[in-house]
């Protein structure tokens, strides 16, 4: 069974989608199986028609029974990830979309669609409406997203306090796996102080130490909707995203070691 | 005057933030990742150094002013002296230092490098034997990938060979690594 892992932001324009994206993209190369799943009607990820193959089919096809898993996720071109859109959206697909979301229906599909991938990455809505509630549900990890600005930063507690919830409420396997600041300027000293005031004020480890700098070639990407990797200019972009999904796999491998020493101390191999 | 941490927003985030990561045990950040020789803007051109011609000659790694150069005549001159295919030195996360003949692409060894090194310490953990360090994999009929694991200042780095199966490697490794740490170790 794959892992599920939301990506999720209270407010827009916070790398939610770049972050989905390009961390699925990292993983993929460091040999995991990953879904990359848009589950954002409005997000607008326009995925590369050269990636995902010419059909407008996605998730709310899958779940309204029109297409098959094999119809509407698609392996880019190495065969590395694989990718599938959020589908034909309409007023009324949106509408079902929530239904389907309260009703459980998004997290069985979720469910069946793991046992294909090490990970199903998920650009979430933005905001803690149905879906995205119904996508934390579903997870056994969620990745926040926040610029280094004091807006973004002040939508956290809503966001944590989401999380914390979900937790209490209906699934206790749900993990925080950390905060990632997006589209930093490390030249910029206001933004310095407050990363500085980020590191001291907050608990150790719950802002990952790999942060995503600032760089025009996101918004290349973005408009061509592929991973900055698959650029010629987006090497160190790319490599940014590699570092965090590095950090994040010796995170996964940390939390695993310290749950093993709690639960087999005495059951080892000798 | 705090920019941030006065505002009730913030004093709530940490407050929710720490019940959060009491319940999730979340492992503290290292700066392993942060310490490092050369910087992402360097990656690039490691990874144009691919087609390193082979070794003719040892030369004496001391006499070469960069750091990252020393390293490499250290590599160079192990595969040479040992008839190894190719050699990488990386930090923890697969980012190389120096690279001699690498087996295939740069961005494959990094890769291979952090899922084996994840995969020698959970080892060495699921044993008990926290000192796990080495690593010997057989990739085909004739060669093999030794992974040595060593430690500067408490944080690893990695050195990857790849030799002839038949070759008994280990004290070409150990003399080796003793080098690589005195020249990464250098102020
Ligand atoms: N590191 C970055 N540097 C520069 N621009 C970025 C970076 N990350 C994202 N962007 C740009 O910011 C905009 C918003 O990003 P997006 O991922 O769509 O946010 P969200 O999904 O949270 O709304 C996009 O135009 C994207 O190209
Ligand atoms: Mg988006």
């Amino acid at each position: 069974m794959g892992k599920i892992v939301t990506i999720a932001s209270q407010k827009g324009g916070t790398a939610k989608t770049t972050t989905a994206l390009n961390l699925s993209y990292s993983l993929s190369c460091l040999g995991d199986r990953v879904l990359l799943l848009d589950a954002d009607p409005q997000g607008g990820m326009t995925i590369a028609t050269t990636i995902k193959g010419k059909t407008p089919a996605g998730l709310i096809d899958y779940l309204a029974g029109r297409c098959q898993l094999k119809e509407v996720a698609f392996y880019t071109k190495e065969k590395k990830m694989a990718i599938m859109g959020i589908g034909t959206v309409d007023p009324d697909s949106v509408r079902q979309l929530e239904d389907w979301a309260r009703k459980a229906v998004i997290a069985k599909a979720l469910k069946r669609f793991s046992k294909h991938f090490d990970y199903i990455v998920i650009d979430a809505p933005t905001g803690f409406g149905s879906v995205p509630v119904a996508l934390l549900e579903a997870s056994q990890g969620v990745i926040l997203t926040s610029q280094c600005q004091s807006l973004s930063l002040k939508s956290l507690p809503k966001m944590l306090g989401v999380i914390d919830w979900v937790q209490k409420s209906s699934n206790p396997d749900l993990s925080l796996e950390g905060i990632v600041l997006t589209m930093r300027h490390p030249d910029n000293e206001t933004e310095n102080e407050m990363f500085q005031e980020i590191h001291s004020g907050f608990p150790a480890g719950l802002f990952f130490s790999e942060y995503i700098v600032s760089d025009p070639v996101f918004e290349l990407a973005s408009l061509r909707s592929v991973p900055v990797g698959m650029l010629s200019a987006g090497k160190v972009a790319a490599h940014n995203y590699h570092q965090l999904a590095t950090e994040y796999k010796e995170r996964e491998l940390l939390r695993s070691l310290s749950k093993g020493a709690d639960d087999g101390a005495d059951s080892g191999l000798f | 005057m705090a920019l941030i941490l006065d505002s009730s927003e913030i004093r709530e985030a940490i407050a929710l933030a720490s019940g959060l990561t009491a319940t999730l045990n979340l492992p503290v950040a290292t700066d392993a990742g942060k310490v490092r020789a050369i910087t992402v803007a360097d990656v690039p051109a490691k990874i144009a150094q691919k087609t390193t011609p082979k070794p003719s000659a040892e030369i004496d790694p001391a006499g070469l002013t960069y750091r990252g150069d020393q390293l490499e005549q250290v590599l160079r001159n192990m595969c040479l002296r040992s008839h190894f295919g190719g050699a990488v030195v990386t930090d923890a996360t697969g980012l190389p230092f120096a690279v001699v003949n690498p087996p295939v692409s740069m961005e494959a060894v990094s890769a291979f490098t952090s899922v084996l090194g994840s995969a020698l310490e959970r080892a060495g953990s699921l044993l008990g034997q926290h000192g796990a360090e080495y690593l010997s994999l057989d990739i085909n009929y004739e060669e093999k990938i030794i992974l040595r694991r060593f430690l500067i200042h408490e944080l690893p780095y990695f050195l990857l060979v790849i030799c002839p199966q038949e070759v008994d490697e280990r004290s070409e490794i150990e003399i080796s690594i003793d080098q690589i740490v005195s020249i990464l170790d250098k102020k």
